[in-house]
């Protein structure tokens, strides 16, 4: 073994992180099997042929093995022990989002743009767990993983700066008017249709205000003040939207609370230590 | 150690900037997107599949776009109707309004039957506005082919 391998023992805070958004990726994936199965067939028995994408990228049975070999090379990224396999499903993992972000039948679901960026993230990583001291390579993971969510949010917030969206007209038409959901019922069932308008607008203007004050500013916090921040955040937009939104956001819960394994502030003397002693006790 | 020098990446560590960068790329552009009329454009094409070519579309579809834009759709069967009427579909959607033809939830309830359907997508952001129109026609081979036309490019 070599002296860089011995650096960043198997239990490490870095690894440790990089399992857990394996693990929240393929949560995120598999949380629309059943809902993937049933468009699935829909593509299988209705194909749709148009100039604008390459024919195999209408393929349903491409879009179909892409998916599973997604879902396959996460759980391996997740559990597997040795280096060279981790970085091989961590590229393969990039490879399959990045497919699934273009293809005719999945282009639209925003669940493949927050994979693909965690399994950006992931990539990396995977190629510095054993190179660099844990300790270091924790505080610049987490430092990566909140530019990441911070500018995802941003990207929510800004097709948002709309008068539309400010009073509240797209949400309302979206959700209010007649979307199955508790949150929404619970408001039609209580408000006559003035006030639920109303809280329409506010409610909008509610999430313009916390996507683009995460958007601008999650990447500045501590790390574990950004990782509860965002963990937080990124759990109420499912909570009181749309529980679906559970496979757009889980990949960005994992990748939030990667912060949350970033050591706190320690005294110079003390944390030079700390590298040194992993790098003695890799276990 | 301090915090900023922690974040220094070490010499071989070109990945960490090459995402940080791509980060850093990806933001200029959405915070530009409000007051540059060539990001408000060719995101309002990405949204209708209108880019040209086909690579310049896939460059940007990492960009989050989540519930971007005021985003309507009408679908109206064959022969079709007059707009209003009661076998025209219409709602607003989030993202990628063309989804409603394209994505597998709404293609199983718009295009069940082998019958022709047309979909009108406009999408608005800050004045600009973006109509296009899709036409779904049965195919001998099965399912359909989908044409497309611009009715009213971005102003």
């Amino acid at each position: 073994m070599s002296p860089v391998q011995e650096i960043t023992p198997s239990s490490s805070p870095p690894t440790t992180a990089f399992r857990l958004v394996q693990w929240c990726t393929l949560a995120a994936l598999a949380w629309k099997l059943g809902p993937f199965v049933e468009m699935w067939r829909c593509y299988y028995a209705t194909p749709l042929r148009q100039s604008f994408f390459p024919t195999w990228l209408e393929s349903s049975l491409v879009l179909l093995v892409v998916y599973a070999a997604t879902l396959v090379a996460l759980a391996v990224a997740a559990m597997t022990v040795h280096p060279k396999r981790r970085q091989f499903a961590a590229w393969t993992t990039l490879f399959m989002v990045s497919l699934l972000c273009i293809h005719q039948g999945s282009y639209n679901d925003m669940t493949f743009a927050t994979a693909w960026w965690t399994s950006l993230w992931s990539t990396w990583l995977a190629g510095r767990l054993d190179v660099d001291p844990p300790n270091r390579l924790m505080k610049r993971a987490a430092f990566l993983s909140r530019c990441i969510v911070a500018m995802i949010l941003l990207g929510g917030a800004v097709g948002k700066w709309t008068d539309e969206y400010w009073s509240g007209q797209v949400l309302y038409e979206i959700y209010f008017v007649d979307r199955n959901f508790w949150f929404f019922n619970l408001l039609r069932d209580s408000l006559d249709l003035l006030t639920l308008r109303d809280v329409a607008t506010w409610y909008s203007r509610k999430v313009i205000a916390i996507e683009t004050l995460c958007g601008l500013g999650l990447w500045a916090l501590p790390p574990r003040w950004a990782a509860i921040v965002g963990m937080f955040v990124l759990t109420s937009i499912a909570v009181f939207s749309n529980f679906s939104l559970f496979s757009v956001l889980l990949s960005l819960i994992g990748l939030a609370a990667a912060g949350l394994f970033v050591n706190p502030p320690s005294p110079p003397d003390c944390e030079t230590t700390s590298d040194s002693v992993a790098s003695q006790n890799p276990s | 150690m301090s915090e900023s020098g922690d974040l220094q990446p070490t010499r071989t560590d070109l990945g960490f900037v090459a995402v940080l960068l791509l980060v850093v790329i990806v933001v200029v552009w959405l915070v530009s997107m409000p007051i540059c009329q060539f990001v408000q454009r060719a995101t309002l094409e990405r949204m209708h599949l209108q880019t040209r070519p086909f690579v310049a579309w896939v460059i940007q579809q990492p960009i989050p776009a989540m519930y971007n834009f005021y985003n309507r759709f009408e679908i109206r069967p064959s022969p079709w109707g007059k707009e209003g009427d009661d076998s025209t579909e219409k709602g607003t959607v989030n993202h990628f309004p063309v989804r409603m033809f394209t994505f597998g939830d709404n293609r199983a309830v718009f295009l069940s039957e082998p019958k022709p359907r047309q979909l009108d997508v406009w999408s608005s952001y800050r004045g600009e506005e973006l109509h296009t129109r899709w036409v779904a026609t049965p195919s001998a081979q099965g399912g359909f082919d989908l044409t497309n036309e611009v009715v009213e490019a971005v102003k």
